[in-house]
């Protein structure tokens, strides 16, 4: 089931309502979020229900064992089958392709047969929180749930399909008691859902429809001036696609009571690629971090090591989106581009410039959930992280990050005032962190750094983009070798791409004034202004059907 | 209906609420203060905006609902938003939406219950002098192509319009040809997304090739379509001939008759039909094969359309299989996983083809790479 659409607009309203019917008994609650969860997975595909039950099965009675036995070997052979089945309904056909090539090529005959394997929507999403969770049974900061609040976890529906990916440490704890019926952040939900189906019908479908496709489709026939605006604008596109989607399920959360990590913090304000990172798909990124990064030792092995491993963490990163040369690629550039940004930083780093790398062990014990403060991010969702870890979180540098807590590290230097155990101390470098973000912070030399990181990113992406490695390269040669007039280059598009852009300049004292301002209202006053706003929104996008959410593909 | 003050919280939240005013960490205090509902209220806004959205738009939910398989949910959407249209319209109620559509530069859609494709006669049953009976080859009867202006040389300078257009099978299809095509011609794309012609109530084919025409001035259109109509087809008389049977075979010929002389403009144009490779699914491949007779037959009675079938190039000795030999020898993955549509690969080795027919149409060398 996709989100704006009939179908689902009728789940909804009814989950909805029986969800917090039933929220005060959670043995009724549970089943019936998980039966309302299974239905909206299965709706397309009922078959694919199985897959996901059966993931539930084995992860759970991976986690059971690791937490027994503490046998690294049970864990390993967990996440090798949850990796197994990610490798055969994601990247079988990819693999058994490439080495029929490469043996063809030298004369062999094929050893795999070439099949078409069905992909079951959502399989990465899924697949990554099983994982995590086995893993924080296993070293300790999560207790086994039992079966049925790992299921509800596994298959909650508004993350299922495409996200975030939300740590088990911050959603089971969710479950243990009922969700509060009396304070329900309706303005907020709100905002989200509509903000991102703007985002989403609005800007990123008029971009793609308009520009995009046609340009990555045949760049043959397209000028530098088109090729350059399509860059920009799939930059956007994807930004407003994918972050619509969060933003969407995220919303549509809080309406149940629930509370996800934020996924995206203006990620093209970001003046190093290192804060990109912590700023785009925050939740992959982490996860990436505590399970691929530091796993492979983190920066703690030496600087050829540390490069090493950011290179391989960035790659499979890649990768995670999809069977392709172009993901690897597109991963491999960003991973060899933290590495130069890193040597670059040591070269220039100074003793007392920035504080030292503190790796932190994990916590043994299961901390209890708190809301800690989530600052530069418009209409945040306050994130549930560990209570005894912020202050650790808070004074490692971002990248290296300790394996347990943590979900956006803000940078280093005004952070460590953060770490104060003194509140005032805490407090003053907060606000100062804040007004440093809010007012864009640093100057020229700033400004230089936000746009070369937006520009490689934007160069980036279109190895992600183009359907192939050689239509990538085409259009890079093309972007600086074709003159010519740029039809596609209209008006209503450029206005999107920057309204797009500017997202990221929308202070954050505006999204919450509309929110007070919203919450404000009368429901009486609200209802009608929700419903105009859907309405201007669709009547802007016209009648043609919403296209798919490109991370449905991953 | 009331505000009432929280309870309590205890346990985990307890600690939550403690440690979030402690260190002044909610985000926006007041906002949060301020932005709480009861659950109960809550459901009643959702829903309330949900049904006011339901009335304002019946017309969208009908639309929306046509373009829906054949199945329960259409028959759900259909049943609530068919009545509810024929209320609100009386009404006026659909004003708000429809005057905001047109504030934001689009027109209202046509009405399928209207559409040329459902009412035109075909030309070939009321020219039968110029319709070839039953599965006779092109050979019968008059030549069609007499009638047919030649194709021009096209230049650099003033290249070969194009239009490939059609369903979702153009999305892939319309790229690899504009890139397999020389320099002169110019190519565009127009998919329609989960349309055909079974169904001008959702989308109807015969208006919009005559809007493509006058937009687009195209010389050659290419069609790819088919791939959702794999479906019983309502006459306008109400009757539903159900897919499959020969009566919705010739109907549908007929149907594409009535289109493909609207994009030719007897003979001015010319049209290259594509038909539908293999599918996978053997109830939607025994569909495709007889939407390729009847579309293959309705071109050979109009001037200027021809139709090419792809089956020998993209399948294993006629049968459906994902993966293909291109022309050099290569293995490539050329269908997606819904075992309909083409891969960029498959449509790769579609191009060519197409490329190959039209050289063959072409004067020699108008088309050289």
């Amino acid at each position: 089931m996709i989100f704006p659409t009939i179908e689902f607009a009728a789940f909804f309203a009814v989950t909805l309502a029986l969800s917090w019917l039933l929220m005060p008994r959670p043995r009724l609650w549970k089943p019936f979020v998980l039966g309302a969860s299974y239905f909206f997975y299965g709706y397309a595909d009922a078959r694919f229900v199985l897959l996901i039950v059966a993931s539930t099965l084995l992860n759970q009675a991976a986690a059971r064992a690791v937490h027994r036995y503490r046998d690294r070997r049970l864990l390993a052979a967990a996440v090798a089958c949850d990796l197994g089945l990610l490798g055969w309904f994601k990247y079988y056909g990819f693999f058994a392709l490439s080495v029929d090539r490469a043996l063809a090529d030298v004369g062999l005959p094929a050893p795999l047969p070439l099949l078409q394997v069905a992909l079951p929507v959502g399989i990465s999403f899924f697949t990554f929180q099983a994982i995590s969770y086995v893993v924080d049974v296993y070293r300790g900061g999560t207790a086994p749930a039992p079966l049925l609040d790992f299921a509800v976890y596994e298959a909650f529906f508004p993350h299922l399909v495409a996200g975030p990916i939300v740590r088990a440490s911050e959603f089971l704890p969710q479950l243990t008691s009922p969700r509060d019926p009396t304070r329900v952040p309706v303005a907020r939900a709100a905002l989200l859902i509509l903000g991102g189906l703007a985002k989403k019908v609005v800007l990123a479908d008029v971009i793609a429809v308009r520009l995009v496709d046609p340009v990555f489709d045949a760049p043959g026939q397209r000028s530098s001036g088109e090729i350059a605006a399509a860059v920009y604008g799939y930059a956007v596109q994807i930004y407003c696609d994918f972050s619509a989607y969060s933003d969407i399920a995220i919303g549509l959360a809080l309406l149940l009571g629930f509370r996800f990590p934020d996924n995206f913090d203006r990620p093209y304000a970001a003046r190093s690629l290192q804060e990109f990172w912590r700023r785009w798909h925050m939740t992959l990124s982490r996860w990436l971090r505590d399970h691929v990064y530091l796993p492979l030792g983190g920066n703690r092995r030496g600087r050829r090591r540390t490069h090493a491993n950011l290179l391989i963490t960035m790659t499979l990163g890649g990768l995670w989106h999809g069977a392709s040369w172009n993901f690897v690629v597109w991963g491999a550039l960003h991973g060899g581009a933290l590495v130069v940004e890193r040597q670059v930083r040591t070269w220039r780093a100074r003793p007392d410039d920035s504080p030292a790398p503190v790796e932190v062990p994990a916590p043994v014990e299961v901390p209890a959930p708190v809301e800690v403060p989530r600052p530069r991010s418009p209409a945040a969702v306050p994130a549930v992280v560990p209570a005894a870890v912020p202050v650790a979180v808070a004074i490692a540098v971002p990248g290296d990050a300790p394996a347990r807590p943590a979900t956006v590290l803000p940078p280093p230097p005004a952070l460590a005032r953060l770490a104060s155990p003194h509140p005032a101390v805490r407090r003053g470098a907060l606000h100062r962190h804040r007004a440093a973000v809010a007012g864009g912070g640093g100057g020229a030399r700033a400004w230089l750094a936000r746009l070369a990181v937006f520009h490689f990113v934007c160069v980036t992406w279109v190895f992600f983009r183009a359907p192939d490695l050689a239509t990538a390269g085409r259009l890079l040669s093309r972007l600086l070798t074709a003159p010519g007039p740029a039809p596609l280059v209209t008006a209503p598009v450029l206005a999107a791409i920057a309204a797009g852009l500017a997202t990221a300049a929308v202070p954050r004292s505006w999204w919450t004034a509309t929110r007070v301002r919203l919450a404000r209202l009368p429901t009486a006053a609200q209802i009608p202004l929700l419903t105009l706003s859907i309405m201007i929104i669709y009547a802007v996008a016209g009648p043609g059907q919403v296209s798919p959410f490109i991370y449905f593909r991953f | 209906m009331t505000t009432c003050s929280p309870a309590p919280p205890s346990g985990p939240e307890r600690a939550a609420t403690r440690l979030a005013a402690a260190s002044e960490a909610a985000p926006a205090p007041e906002a949060d203060v301020v932005d709480a509902m009861p659950a109960r209220r809550v459901v009643v806004t959702v829903a309330a905006v949900l049904v006011l959205l339901a009335v304002l738009r019946a017309p969208a939910m009908v639309h929306a609902g046509e373009g829906m398989r054949p199945g329960t949910t259409r028959a759900l959407v259909l049943g609530v938003a068919r009545p509810l249209a024929r209320v609100t319209h009386p009404l006026r109620l659909d004003a708000p939406d429809r005057g905001l559509a047109r504030a934001f530069g689009h027109r209202p859609g046509s009405s399928g219950v209207a559409s040329e494709l459902a009412t035109a006669a075909s030309q070939a049953t009321a020219n039968p002098a110029a319709a070839p009976h039953g599965a006779s080859g092109p050979a019968g009867g008059p030549a069609p192509a007499a009638i047919v202006a030649p194709p021009r040389r096209p230049t650099a300078a003033d290249p070969l319009r194009v239009l490939v257009t059609g369903d979702s099978l153009t999305e892939t299809l319309g790229p690899a040809i504009t890139n397999a095509v020389p320099g002169t011609v110019r190519v565009r794309t127009e998919t329609r997304y989960g349309t055909g012609l079974a169904r001008p109530d959702f989308f109807d084919w015969a208006s919009r090739a005559r809007a493509q025409l006058g937009e687009q001035h195209p010389e050659l259109v290419i069609v790819a379509m088919g791939g959702n109509d794999g479906q019983g087809i309502t006459r306008p008389d109400g009757t539903v001939l159900p897919a499959g049977t020969p009566a919705w075979a010739a109907e549908y010929q007929r149907r594409a008759d009535v289109v493909m002389r609207i994009w030719t403009g007897s003979g001015q144009r010319r049209v290259l039909w594509l038909g539908l490779p293999p599918a996978r699914s053997h109830r939607l491949d025994g569909y495709f094969h007889q939407l390729n007779t009847a579309a293959a037959a309705a071109a050979t009675g109009v001037p200027g359309a021809t139709y090419l079938d792809l089956t020998p190039w993209l399948s294993r000795g006629g049968a459906y299989s994902d993966y293909l030999s291109t022309a050099d020898g290569r293995t490539v993955l050329a269908r997606s996983r819904d075992g309909v549509h083409l891969t960029l690969d498959g449509a790769r080795i579609a191009a060519t083809h197409v490329l190959d027919t039209l050289r063959g149409v072409w004067p020699p060398g108008a088309l050289r790479p």
